[in-house]
């Protein structure tokens, strides 16, 4: 089986591939938005603490 | 050896030992993933009788579909537990695991459409599972929705505890879809998801990519509680004191 002929996969690539990216690419970009959020919140906390840190100086 | 689970209840402890447990599960899910894709389209026949090869949407679709489902009872389960024992950890893990349901949903409906595109040649028919499917859809959305329109975060929780448990009327109906008592009742389109008629290479492959899909949904719930501890804990001192340790 030639690559072509298996990406063309009898005549329903378009349908196969699209299910099988469609699903990859949200559960990537599920984890890239989990990953992202938990950054965004440690920054703001530790930004947060320092500044009461300094406020109690 | 008795587990003191009420220890694992407190986020303090709980948070380490979900960040431990997180690459695990990626880890297992990468690696699942790729043998079940692997053996789902090289190690599979072509050509079914009543299928082509498009049939192959089935090692992303049923996951997705086990998946939606299940990750609702889970929800459920965390609710119920938060309920019963006013417990905050529980409450978390549901809302971490309703985006990820969401999306199981989600991608069940598209690879559902997608598959009956090429094998019914319609991309969605008011047929029972698949309308029972989008509600629950909408289920899971109203579940996200209700719980960021209430400020107060108890309030919050309980409220969307309680629809999420009225909202669990939904899996019967879409596990019961199809093996209905009386066809001429309800016509469905969908095809019975009896296991027993399915090549064996097909059945390796689609329940490779099950427990795929499961390790991811442990994995990606994990991480977003995480967050979410962080968020509802702000004021607590172990939380003060692990950023002091990070820093």
């Amino acid at each position: 089986m030639s690559i072509a002929e298996f990406f063309h996969m009898g005549g329903f690539g378009l349908y196969i591939w699209s299910s099988f990216s469609v699903t990859l690419v949200l559960m990537i970009a599920e984890i890239i938005t989990v990953k992202r959020q938990h950054r965004t919140i440690t920054q703001r906390l530790s930004r947060m603490l320092r500044m009461s840190t300094k406020v109690n100086q | 050896m008795s587990i003191n689970w009420f220890k694992f209840s407190s986020p303090a402890t709980f948070y380490p030992l979900a960040g431990k447990m997180v690459p695990v599960f990626a880890i297992l899910a990468g690696l699942l993933g790729i043998f079940g894709l692997y053996w789902g389209f090289f190690q599979t026949p072509d050509l079914l009788t009543d299928q082509k090869q498009y049939y192959r949407i089935i090692f992303v679709h049923v996951p997705a579909a086990w998946m939606s489902m299940w990750l609702y009872i889970v929800l459920v389960g965390w609710a119920l537990l938060g309920l019963l024992f006013n417990a905050r950890l529980s409450y978390m893990m549901a809302s971490a695991v309703a985006p990820t349901g969401a999306i199981m949903t989600l991608l069940a409906l598209f690879t559902g459409a997608v598959w009956g595109k090429t094998s019914w040649g319609t991309w969605w028919d008011w047929d029972p599972r698949m309308t029972s499917e989008l509600i629950l859809l909408f289920i899971y959305v109203g579940y996200m929705a209700l719980q960021s329109a209430i400020d107060d975060r108890r309030r919050a929780d309980r409220a969307s505890a309680v629809l999420a448990i009225v909202g669990l009327v939904c899996i019967p109906v879409i596990f019961w879809s199809v093996n209905c008592p009386d066809p001429n009742q309800c016509a469905a389109l969908h095809q019975s998801s009896s296991m027993s008629g399915i090549e064996s290479n097909i059945l390796t492959a689609m329940l490779v990519m099950t427990l795929a899909f499961w390790m991811y949904c442990f994995a990606v719930p994990l991480m977003r509680v995480r967050n979410i501890i962080l968020e509802r804990e702000r004021d607590t001192a172990w939380i003060a004191e692990m950023l002091e340790v990070e820093k």
